[in-house]
């Protein structure tokens, strides 16, 4: 497959930390099988807050995969402060970059082990989605999803999605988008 | 060992053919100019000409060669619509009718033309695929220009029944196109007994080159061309003809191994499929399984998604799909998988097989094998596998 590197296909082909955890201290969870990504994060804790173990549970792509094996690399044996700090974008640097159109599955690796950790906190987060074209009542999954299905430029967002062509012509909602473009796109 | 299951997105050159190639290479002549050298391209294009109207029984002077399918059936739908034999889409509305489950060069076009303010039905497919004449019935109007619907399906194989829908529109006297792509060099076909009017093909999927294609019109019929310029292909088709590529169609189809081979290649499809269905839990045919090519089945794994099997069966050299390889890149799950009613996470595990002559008996083994394995491998990374385990 052209569009992977050798280091994505060494994750896919020999995932680390494949499995669950029977006796985890935290379970993250975060997308859905319609989408094509669901991906699992179980952590153990120790008293220190150090995580001692995590293993992952991924159905998607090869990307998708990817980015779970390395994410998990990437925190095990670190304390949970540490872990919280994982963005999307060292995940695909760790993994020597990955298609545009599959950045959306960094994203994915670096919520869920957010969500676990919140699970670990006890925090329990109302889902996030906050309109983000005011004039029209575009949501911010809509306009994410239309980010993760290949619209990656103010152009692309806005033909698909319709946001800054509502009365106040994008004065209160392009600076928004820009901010998930960066956060999906920017690498 | 290298094991290639993606007939439907191209074939491999056959032997004799990459030989006829070569040889014809020294032809340079441009078969339009009247000294000896462009005669000799002339015969050989003319000779391919003859083979594909034999094939199809028609007249070889309804044979029109073009880049392939994508332009031919471009040609067809905004010929037809800018200039059939009643109206014009600037001073009238034309409406075609095809279906939701088109090639996106016909997908694609019937949209430019809506934008063109045409009209455009879109039939809808059953469960298994096929459209249902009664509808098609229903949605003829007085200003049905055309009726376009595929053959065969080339991400599921399912066979449309085209004859029906070609006795429905003659009562009506509307013209019928079909992209018969998947279905040409697999399968005989008579033009004069269908009574047809358009039907265009493309020659990689017969294991000729590729940027080479056609289109048979019937003789009474008359279009606008794409592309304007010489007299070339009765002035339906302007430029210089691919002469090698056209030389290359009319040696595979000489060979015609497909259709040769057709028994051999159902009998491997059928035996991949049955090992599949029975070995491997959790998997489902798409679409109709008794209407369908011989070379081709798509099959739901559940629990996986389609890109990583496809990955990691590429890794041991067994080439498949996902869906249709001009939609790879879109990470949507395939339409025509959906306008089955194939719920989404299954149509998002969908990988498609499709055979060809060249495949063998211990190549399919060796896919059974490997596909086993890395279904099981893929399942045990999967949360869904464990959630609902059986």
């Amino acid at each position: 497959m052209g569009d992977y590197n050798e280091k994505v296909m060494d994750h896919f082909m020999n995932p680390r930390n494949v499995g669950e955890i029977e006796d985890a201290s935290a379970v993250g969870e975060v997308g859905n099988a319609a989408c094509g990504d669901i991906m699992k994060i179980f952590l153990k804790i120790d008293e220190n807050g150090i995580i001692q173990d995590v293993t992952f549970k991924t159905f998607g792509c090869g990307a998708a995969i990817a980015t779970s094996s390395i994410a998990t690399e990437m925190i095990k044996g670190k304390h949970i402060s540490e872990a919280r700090e994982l963005t999307n974008q060292a995940i695909v640097e760790a993994l020597g970059g990955l298609p545009k159109q599959k950045i959306h599955c960094s994203v994915l690796a670096a919520d869920a082990i957010n969500k676990a950790l919140d699970d670990y906190e006890g925090i329990h987060r109302e889902e996030e989605n906050e309109i983000i074209c005011q004039c029209l009542g575009i949501d911010m999954k809509t306009v994410e999803h239309a980010i993760a299905h290949g619209a990656f430029t103010m152009e692309q967002v806005i033909e698909k999605t319709g946001v800054t062509t509502g009365a106040c012509k994008g004065e209160r909602c392009r600076e928004k988008v820009e901010k998930l473009l960066n956060k999906y796109c920017s690498l | 060992m290298k094991v290639y299951l993606d007939n439907n997105a191209t074939t491999p050159l056959l032997p004799e053919v990459k030989q006829e190639i070569i040889e014809s290479l020294e032809i340079f002549g441009n078969a339009s100019s009247k000294h000896s050298f462009g005669q000799r391209s002339r015969e050989k294009v003319e000779n391919s000409r003859k083979i594909i109207a034999d094939y199809l029984n028609a007249d070889p002077k309804e044979i029109i060669f073009t880049s392939g399918a994508s332009e031919g059936n471009n040609l067809v739908l905004k010929g037809v619509s800018s200039c059939g034999t009643t109206c014009s889409a600037l001073s009238c509305k034309p409406h075609i009718i095809t279906t939701v489950i088109e090639h996106p060069s016909i997908a694609n076009t019937a949209r430019c033309i809506e934008g063109l303010g045409g009209d455009i039905t879109y039939l809808k497919v059953g469960k298994d695929g096929r459209i249902d004449l009664e509808e098609l019935k229903e949605k003829i109007r007085e200003n049905t220009v055309l009726i376009s619907v595929m053959w065969a399906n080339n991400e599921i194989g399912t066979i449309q029944p085209i004859k029906d829908i070609i006795a429905i529109a003659k009562e009506k006297g509307i013209k019928v196109h079909t992209d018969a792509v998947q279905v040409f060099g697999k399968m005989p076909i008579d033009v004069k007994e269908l009574g047809v009017d358009f039907l265009t093909f493309s020659g990689h999927k017969f294991n000729a080159l590729k940027g080479t294609g056609g289109l048979y019109m019937r003789c009474a019929n008359h279009i606008c061309p794409l592309i304007h310029g010489g007299h070339q292909e009765g002035m339906l088709r302007a430029g210089t003809e691919n002469s090698l590529g056209i030389i290359s169609m009319g040696k595979a189809l000489e060979i015609n191994l497909q259709q040769k081979d057709s028994k051999r290649i159902a009998a491997l499809r059928d035996d991949l499929e049955d090992f599949i269905l029975k070995n491997i839990p959790n998997t489902y045919v798409n679409g109709s399984r008794e209407h369908r090519l011989y070379n081709t089945t798509n099959i739901s794994f559940e629990f996986i998604e389609g890109e990583s099997l496809l990955l990691m069966l590429d890794h041991f050299g067994i080439a498949v799909s996902t869906g249709s390889a001009c939609s790879s890149d879109s990470l949507e799950a395939s339409p025509v998988l959906t306008a089955l009613g194939v719920k989404e996470e299954l149509a998002h595990s969908s990988v498609r097989f499709s055979l060809g002559p060249l495949n063998t008996q211990e190549e399919i083994d060796f896919v059974k094998e490997k596909l086993k394995f890395t279904v099981e491998r893929l399942r045990a990374m999967s949360p869904l596998y464990n959630s609902s385990e059986m």
